[in-house]
C-alpha cells in the first residue's frame, strides 16, 4: 500500500480536537510536527532517548489513570523499544493511545529503509502483544476517524499511520522547542490538574 | 518468605518517600522486595522487557504527577545509561533506581564481572549520584535521604543494594 499520510497534516488535524490530553512527542519529526501544529501545555516533548515515547506515555497513564495519554513515535523509535509493546499489552492501560507514523525509514538521517520497509507489519506486532484495539490507516480522513474513536472508547489504543516521507521544506522549530523542552512543570501541573478535575 | 530485614524497611522507605510505581527487572536478590510489594495496595509493580524502558516508565511517572522507582541488577544499569542521560539528566526529570550489585562478593557468574566491576566509576563518570547500602540499619535513613535529594533536587540517584546486604541475616 501506498504511504499517503503526511504527518504534519495528520497532526494539525490531532491538534484540532484535543481537549485535556496529554501527549508525549518522540524526538525528531513527531516533536517538530506536533509543536508546528500549535503547542499547549499538555505536550511534553522528547530530544533523545529514542524509543522511549510509548514507555514515557506509559508511565504518565499509569500514575493519571484519569488523564486520555497520547504518545506518537515513529517506526525507527518503535523497533527500538519493540518491548514497550509487550509492556502496554500486559499492564492494559484504558488511557493510552499509541500513534505510530511509519514511513518505513529513517527520515531525518537521510531515509534509509527500516525494517516496516520490507517485513515487520508494526500493527500486527501491537495486536500480537494483546493491545487488541490496533488500527493501520492510510488516509487523513482514516487517521481522523480512528482518533475520534481512541480518545473516546477504552484502550489501550495502537493506531498506526502509512506515513509519506517528509517534505524538504519542512520546518524545524529547534529555538522554540529548545525552551520548552525543558519546561516540564506545565505538563506535570496539566497532568495533575486532570487528576483533580475527575475527583 | 525472606528471613532479612532489609527488603521490609526498603519498601517502608519507599512508601514513606511517595513512591508508589515500581518498574522492574527481576533479580535474586530483589525477590522478596517484588514479593512483600505484591501485597502492598500502595504499589504498583510493573514487570519490564529491558531496563531502559524502566526509565522512560519511571519518569513518565513523575511527569503524571507520582513517583516511582525502577528496580533492576547492576546488568541493567549498562542497559540504560544513555537513556539517563538525554531523558531523566538533560530534561531535570528526577529517576529514582535501586540497583542490586552484581559481579562484586560472592559473584559466581563470570560474564556479571566487567561492568559490576567498573559500575562505580561508570556512575561518576556519567554524574549520576549513588548511594551503596551495606547494612540493614542504613535502609531507613539513606533510601529517605537519597529520594529526597532525587524528586526535590530533580536528579537521578542511584541506591546501591551492596553484596554485603544480601548475606546479612538480620
Amino acid at each position: 500500500m501506498a504511504a499517503t499520510v503526511d504527518r504534519a497534516a495528520a497532526l494539525q488535524r490531532l491538534r484540532a480536537r484535543l481537549r485535556d490530553e496529554l501527549v508525549v512527542a518522540a524526538l525528531g519529526n513527531p516533536a517538530y510536527d506536533l509543536f508546528n501544529a500549535g503547542d499547549r501545555p499538555q505536550h511534553f516533548y522528547m530530544w533523545g532517548a529514542m524509543g522511549l515515547a510509548p514507555s514515557v506515555a506509559l508511565g504518565v497513564a499509569l500514575t493519571a489513570p484519569e488523564a486520555t495519554v497520547i504518545a506518537l513515535e515513529g517506526d525507527g523509535g518503535l523497533l527500538m523499544n519493540l518491548g514497550s509493546l509487550a509492556t502496554i499489552g500486559a499492564t492494559a492501560p484504558a488511557n493510552l493511545v499509541l500513534v505510530v507514523f511509519d514511513n518505513a525509514a529513517w527520515d531525518l538521517t537521510g531515509g534509509q529503509p527500516t525494517a516496516t520497509a520490507s517485513s515487520t507489519d508494526l500493527a500486527a506486532v501491537a495486536h500480537g502483544c494483546g493491545i487488541a484495539q490496533t488500527r493501520r490507516v492510510a488516509t487523513l480522513d482514516d487517521f481522523d476517524a480512528a482518533m475520534a474513536e481512541a480518545l473516546s472508547a477504552p484502550g489501550p489504543w495502537c493506531v498506526v499511520v502509512d506515513t509519506a516521507p517528509t517534505p524538504r521544506d519542512r520546518v524545524k522549530p529547534l529555538v522554540a522547542l529548545r525552551r520548552r523542552f525543558v519546561a516540564v512543570d506545565d505538563f506535570i501541573d496539566a497532568a495533575v490538574a486532570s487528576a483533580e478535575s475527575a475527583t | 518468605m525472606s528471613e532479612q530485614v532489609w527488603p521490609q524497611r526498603l519498601l517502608d522507605a519507599l512508601a514513606d518517600a511517595g513512591v508508589g510505581l515500581l518498574p522492574y527487572v527481576p533479580d535474586g536478590v530483589l525477590a522478596p522486595v517484588l514479593e512483600l510489594a505484591a501485597a502492598r495496595p500502595e504499589f504498583t509493580l510493573v514487570p519490564l522487557t529491558r531496563e531502559e524502558e524502566g526509565v522512560g516508565i519511571a519518569c513518565g511517572a513523575f511527569l503524571g504527577g507520582g513517583r516511582a522507582a525502577l528496580l533492576l541488577q547492576t546488568s541493567g544499569m549498562g542497559n540504560s545509561l544513555n537513556a539517563i542521560g538525554s531523558l531523566a539528566m538533560a530534561q531535570r526529570i528526577p529517576l529514582l533506581m535501586v540497583v542490586t550489585e552484581r559481579g562484586g562478593l560472592g559473584e559466581t557468574v563470570s560474564t556479571q564481572i566487567p561492568f559490576g566491576a567498573a559500575l562505580r566509576r561508570v556512575l561518576d563518570a556519567v554524574g549520576i549520584c549513588w548511594h551503596e547500602i551495606t547494612e540493614p540499619r542504613q535502609v531507613a535513613g539513606v533510601v529517605a535521604g537519597a529520594a529526597q535529594q532525587c524528586f526535590v533536587s530533580r536528579v537521578p540517584v542511584v541506591l546501591l543494594l551492596s553484596a554485603r546486604l544480601s548475606l546479612e541475616s538480620a
